[in-house]
């Protein structure tokens, strides 16, 4: 899963952001054409549909400008040595730009360090690499696209008390006991529930039958509750059907934007998902490599967009496809800023 | 076990030496164990000069090698102690948790502000305890070894978990750096670290009593007992040499992700698995060297390697290098 | 001689393994300079017995004597280093080592002190050479696997790795099982020529015959029990067939 995604985003932020000032990075002669710019990606195991939503991110977006790009993987769940092997390998090829998603906050930044040594540029998105660990390495990050777990919770929270009113209690589930991710979004939700009273949270580990019984237990517990809000799609799911049998009709959120939550969502068992885009991370990845190889300048950090997706606008999402159409609502149904395409130059 | 490359250079007594020579080299071709010995350096040169013959700009450059030297250090240091347990007729699934817990001790000891010395010894002998429990259980129990090193797998990487309360402790440190990326004369010092750890262990293997014993307990345990040697003692040390290689493994997994990472890396499992039934080594055990898994953890990286240097994308990368690793079990399988 | 205590000697040896009660109470001794013979039909606890003498077995109960001396052999190699050799029913050859690493095998020659002792190779060859030749056998290679070998070649090395050791005591499990006559005729030449050395030598043999030609001592066995112990030249081959199957008591 996406773990630690957004853990130490405020180190990067802080490391980025004065690399940011050094901002532009090589490119030394005139701006290079579209055509000749070749961009490599390192991204996590392909195990899961939000790294085949980036990689397919990375791969349209390149195939729309003409860029070359080569997406690898690690070679297996948790091979954090692996994955460094394969940016080490790419390291010393002819690329451009690197794009990078480390599995853990540390196991890239020697291969970054590399990289930075031959003046080449270093995109990270999605999980942040860890700034103390770069430094050491001697490695730069020019730019960071990714997600704000508190944020998107905090959406949440605010639309749910909107529609249920304030001063009501809401059911609280989240994933894995001491999970940065779980906390951040659930943390986020509680800030932006205003005057709601809270109950949980209570860990059901990211699974829909666990999240199923805690939310049995809670309604019978609190026959007041006036919402649930769960830290993944797939606890949401158990929620929901949780409500359906206990008679209720209080509404549900989930976080994420998994295909099956959006069918939920247009049958009306999961009232909304707090989607993220991992296609637009991709996609910010290789715009960001496009701006550098142009001598453009970067901005150090992005915050990658989420929407809530509910009936107003599921049927939007659902037929919001990519190009290739493996996945439904690759991008957000409504406006988002997007800093990077506006800087790029088409030749 | 020997290799043609020893050939005597004392003429033998009885009959001319050139046509004993000959005669030699015919049953050498015919012995299909030395096919199985051979088999993997055929296959490594075949895999250098394929890449090198479709991408040589980008996979035969310093820089590219370097890379897999370094990429196959570790995964050497883990063939070389799953080498001693296959050898046995055994095998050690837990190799990778082990590795992982031995990590977290010497995460812990470091952040901790113990000397990093201290530090690897500490990741070292968490990594031979484990194996010495595998070994205890194994041989005095005469439990499964399958089974007792899958639970072991389980209990490893819980203990690391439990350990470092499932948190990665960052080791930053000068040496470690210097060791990860540091090389002389175009060698990566990981991998004079592994070659000094292969050539022990060679030497261990074929010019000690301990090694012989190593294979006639494979080989044939009711034998070598009947012979007075002690199949427990054997098999024990085995696991322990398997689970020390990878407690001290983990010092290199260390300095190269600046991290004690609590969650195990199954790959390297896989790895060692492969790379042991790839160099040619005997799954019912008693046959087997140690450059064979030497060489086939070179390979493996090499692959790994020259197909992402020539953009071969990542499904089909899965894919070969899991078809490679059949095909050659497949053609080295001369056992019984 | 009759002040020399027996090389061998049992009293009352039980062993069972689950419910088969392989040995009932085995009493039967072997003296020094003579071939001991042990006859019975398959499954009657010849092996067993003696696996219990070199160790492999630990009796239930019963007491084993070597050179007069108690002994608790709690595994092979204690009765190796009492001078015991054994050549197993099996061989215990390993298939996958050479000739030389067999006949060496846990009595490795080294060289270097300590923790540094390696292998003296050369040395170990020169000797297996050796030991082979002394017995007249012919091998190809001693450096080539023993799986290569013939059944006649593997029983050879087993036979010349018990003798090879300067023992005491050499047990054979059926020797010549799987030798052609002229290979049997030398195995026969070198159990004559340890007993005139002096050396005590146990032997178990289907092969009546080879049994009167060679020994000494003969103990018939049948179902775990020792059925009658005979001087081999007050005996003949239908007295001993009389005894296997049960035709005859010995013991009343
Ligand atoms: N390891 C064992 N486990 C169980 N039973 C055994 C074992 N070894 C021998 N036996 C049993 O003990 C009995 C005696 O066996 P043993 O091998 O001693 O016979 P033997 O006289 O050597 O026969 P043969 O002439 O066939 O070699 C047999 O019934 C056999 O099945
Ligand atoms: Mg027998």
């Amino acid at each position: 899963m996406k773990l630690n995604r957004f853990a130490k985003v405020a180190l990067v932020a802080v490391a980025s952001s004065s690399l940011v000032i050094a901002g532009t990075t090589t490119s030394n002669a005139a701006t290079k054409k579209l055509k000749s710019i070749r961009v490599a990606a390192v991204v996590k195991g392909l195990d899961n549909p939000f790294f085949i939503g980036i990689k397919e991110g990375i791969e349209e977006t390149a195939l729309k400008y003409g860029v070359y790009a080569n997406v690898q993987a690690a070679p297996g769940l948790n091979d954090d040595i692996g994955q460094a092997n394969k940016l080490d390998s790419l390291a010393g090829q002819n690329y451009d730009c690197y794009i990078v998603i480390p599995i853990s906050s540390n196991n890239l930044s020697q291969a970054i360090g590399k990289i930075t040594k031959k003046k080449k540029t270093v995109i990270n998105i999605d999980s942040p690499v860890d700034a103390a660990s770069l430094k050491a390495a001697g490695g730069k990050i020019t730019s960071f696209a990714g997600t704000d777990n508190f944020e998107a919770g905090k959406a949440g929270g605010a639309k749910m008390v909107a529609a249920i009113g304030a001063g009501k209690k809401i059911g609280l589930i989240a994933g894995l006991a001491g999970n940065v991710t779980s906390a951040a979004r659930v943390d986020g939700f509680k800030a932006g529930a205003v005057g709601a009273t809270f109950v949980g949270p209570v860990n059901a580990d990211w699974d829909t039958t666990k999240a199923l019984d805690a939310a049995n237990a809670m309604i019978t517990a609190n026959k007041d509750l006036a919402g649930f809000f769960a830290a993944n799609d797939q606890m949401a799911q158990g929620v929901g059907k949780a409500i359906k049998a206990a008679g209720l009709k209080i509404p549900v959120y989930g976080v994420d934007g998994i295909a099956d939550a959006l069918n939920e969502v247009k049958a009306g068992s999961i009232t909304a998902t707090i989607s993220q885009y991992p296609y637009v991370m991709g996609q910010m990845g290789v715009e960001a490599c496009i701006i550098a190889a142009q001598g453009g300048k970067v901005p150090a950090q992005t915050i990658t967009p989420y929407y809530i997706i509910d009936s107003a606008n599921i049927t939007a999402a659902l037929t919001n496809k990519s190009t290739r159409g493996y996945f439904p609502n690759q991008t957000p149904p409504g406006a988002y800023t997007n800093p990077y395409t506006k800087l790029i130059k088409k030749n | 076990m020997k290799k043609i490359s020893r050939k005597s250079t004392a003429p033998s007594s009885e009959g001319a030496v050139d046509i004993n020579f000959l005669s030699r080299v015919r049953s050498k071709i015919q012995d299909p164990f030395f096919w199985s010995d051979w088999l993997v350096v055929v296959a490594f040169v075949f895999v250098i000069a394929f890449f090198g013959a479709i991408a040589p700009a980008e996979f035969l450059t310093l820089w590219n090698l370097n890379n897999i030297l370094v990429a196959a250090s570790i995964p050497a240091i883990i063939a070389v102690g799953q080498t001693f347990t296959v050898l046995t007729a055994g095998i050690d699934l837990s190799v990778s948790s082990t590795m992982t817990f031995g990590a977290v001790t010497f995460g812990l000891a470091f952040t901790n502000g113990w000397p990093l010395l201290q530090c690897v010894l500490f990741g070292t002998i968490a990594g031979t305890f484990v194996g010495l429990l595998n070994g205890l259980i194994i041989a005095k129990r005469k439990i499964n070894d399958f089974i007792v090193t899958l639970g072991m797998l389980s209990v490893a990487s819980g203990a690391a978990l439990v350990l470092s309360d499932g948190k990665p402790r960052q080791v930053i440190s000068e040496s470690l750096a210097t060791l990860a990326i540091g090389d002389k004369a175009n060698i990566p010092y990981l991998m004079m670290v592994a070659f000094v750890i292969v050539v022990v262990a060679h030497f261990v293997l074929f010019h000690t009593r301990f090694g012989t014993h190593v294979f006639a307990v494979g080989g044939d345990p009711e034998s070598a007992r009947a012979m007075g040697i002690s199949v427990v003692k054997i098999k024990i040390a085995v696991y322990v040499i398997s689970g020390a290689l990878a407690g001290f493994a983990a010092t290199l997994a260390i300095s190269r992700i600046g991290s004690a990472e609590p969650a195990a890396n199954t790959s390297i499992l896989l790895n060692s698995v492969a790379a042991v039934v790839l160099g040619g080594v005997s799954l019912f055990g008693g046959r087997g060297t140690i450059f064979g898994p030497f060489i086939a953890a070179l390979l493996l990286q090499s692959l790994s390697n020259g197909l992402t240097v020539i953009g071969v994308a990542a499904y089909y990368q899965y894919l070969s290098i899991g078809l490679v690793v059949i095909l050659s079990a497949a053609l080295v399988r001369t056992d019984k | 001689m009759t002040t020399k205590p027996y090389a061998i000697e049992c009293v009352n040896i039980k062993k069972a393994f689950g419910s088969v009660d392989a040995l009932k109470g085995v009493s039967m001794f072997a003296k020094p300079g003579e071939v001991t013979a042990i006859i019975g039909d398959n499954g009657a606890g010849k092996s067993t017995l003696i696996k219990c003498i070199s160790g492999v077995y630990n009796s239930d109960e019963g007491e084993i004597k070597i050179n007069g001396e108690v002994v608790e052999f709690v595994n092979p190699e204690e009765s190796r280093s009492f001078g015991i050799e054994t050549v197993y029913q099996t061989l215990s050859l390993i298939e996958d080592l050479s000739i030389w690493q067999n006949l060496f095998l846990n009595r490795e020659i080294t060289k270097g002190f300590g923790p540094f002792k390696i292998l003296n190779k050369s040395k170990m060859k020169e000797e297996a050479t050796k030991m082979l030749k002394n017995l007249d056998v012919y091998i190809p290679s001693i450096k080539s696997r023993t799986r290569r070998l013939s059944g006649g070649q593997r029983q050879a090395v087993a036979i010349c790795r018990a003798a090879g050791w300067g023992s005491s005591v050499v047990i054979m499990d059926e020797p010549t099982a799987a030798l052609g006559v002229r290979e049997t005729a030398k195995v026969e030449d070198l159990i004559k020529r340890m007993k005139a050395q002096g050396l005590a030598i146990l032997l178990i043999s289907h092969n009546f015959d080879q049994v009167l030609r060679l020994s000494d001592q003969i103990w018939v066995m049948r179902q775990g029990d020792v059925m009658a112990g005979l001087r081999s030249k007050d005996t003949s081959g239908d007295e001993l067939v009389a005894l296997i199957t049960g035709a005859k008591s010995g013991k009343g």
